[in-house]
């Protein structure tokens, strides 16, 4: 069981280094980006991408797929981005799409129901959404995000975590 | 250089130097925290986790939506079949914060909404212009869900201008 007293200690350590180390931040990120990857606990986007703090918005969902209900919190997002116009870096958006092996949602695959709920599909079409494959899934979702937005300063990216090795593999490199 | 060149240079520096083998897909301290998507707020960074120590949900806000739950119900099935179940033994923390961009949609009913999956009026419940209030909201909303019997819930606020955590409502 978590003591949530040791956490909310360990916080006095972040607020003594990283805090007051850093820049003074905004709600805008710092590096121009956005990273969407999974719950799993072996992926820490942060850690794996080596993002520092501020520099990234960061959704966690499920696998790290676009859903439509990732379509409505982006929209949402933009919507904050745009009553924030202080502190916004220059140069293009960047939205980096990150799966990884050995994925849990590999073991929902007999669960259709949840799955069609998730997708917000039919269970037939469940087959496109690649859940038990990394590099299929980063193929799939990429392609929705280019159909959902078009605009030459929004570059997205698809890149597979390899849980056995610590290593990242761009499987489709940025592109607007 | 560019952002996705970037991170795989720092992610070659991680893989050698900070890898950790051998983790496990089940949070070391069988832990899921829901925060908030802003760069300000990394659960990990803020909380002090270390690696494979906790399972993430980060949306608007880190709040308790139809959603969420729905994500808990998939992380239930994950975990059943590891083995295990999400039930005793198992913590949810909700990690809110100060100066969170939701408020900044209260007048965005036709965002915010479909988001809740609820009403106007059902909207007010949702206390989106007050953490502690949609802390204890959430925290609520989970202890009710039978589903989840026997997980221990808690609610922090993190606050932007400290960097320090308050629990709002305790385990």
């Amino acid at each position: 069981m978590t003591d949530i007293a040791e956490l909310v200690r360990r916080n006095a350590d972040f607020v003594a280094g990283t805090y007051l180390a850093g820049p003074s931040l905004t709600i805008n990120p710092t590096g121009n980006m956005m990273v969407i990857g999974c719950v799993d606990p072996r992926v820490d986007p942060s850690r794996v991408l080596g993002v520092r703090h501020g520099e990234a918005a960061v959704i966690r969902n499920v696998g790290g797929r676009i859903t439509p209900a990732t379509l409505r919190t982006m929209k949402m997002l933009r919507k904050v981005g745009e009553a924030n116009p202080d502190g916004k870096a220059s140069g293009p958006w960047n939205l980096v799409i990150l799966h990884h092996t050995d994925c849990g949602m590999t073991d929902l695959a007999p669960f259709e129901d949840l799955l069609a709920e998730y997708f917000e599909i039919p269970r037939g079409e469940l087959a496109a959404k690649s859940v038990s494959d990394p590099y299929g899934s980063v193929h799939v979702d990429v392609g929705i995000i280019r159909q959902e937005v078009r605009r030459p300063d929004f570059l997205v990216s698809g890149l597979v975590y390899d849980v056995a090795t610590g290593s990242v593999e761009v499987v489709i490199p940025p592109t607007a | 250089m560019g952002v996705v060149e970037t991170l795989t240079g720092r992610n070659a520096d991680f893989a050698k130097t900070q890898f950790t083998e051998g983790l496990r897909m089940m949070p070391a301290l069988k832990t899921i925290v829901i925060g908030c998507v802003d760069p300000r707020v990394d659960p990990e960074a803020v909380l002090g986790a270390e690696p494979g120590e906790i399972a993430t949900i980060r949306n608007v806000g880190g709040r308790v939506t139809p959603r969420t739950l729905e994500e808990m119900m998939m992380l239930r099935k994950v975990t059943q079949a590891a083995g295990g179940d999400l039930g005793l033994g198992w913590e949810v923390i909700v990690l809110q914060h100060t100066h969170c961009g939701i408020t900044l949609l209260e007048d965005q009913p036709d965002l915010l909404t479909p988001y809740f999956e609820t009403d106007e009026q059902g909207l007010a419940e949702q206390a989106v212009s007050d953490p502690r209030a949609a802390i204890a909201h959430d925290v609520a909303a989970l202890r009710a869900e039978t589903r989840l019997e026997g997980v221990r819930v808690s609610g922090l606020l993190y606050d932007v201008a400290t960097g320090q955590v308050e629990t709002v409502v305790a385990p």
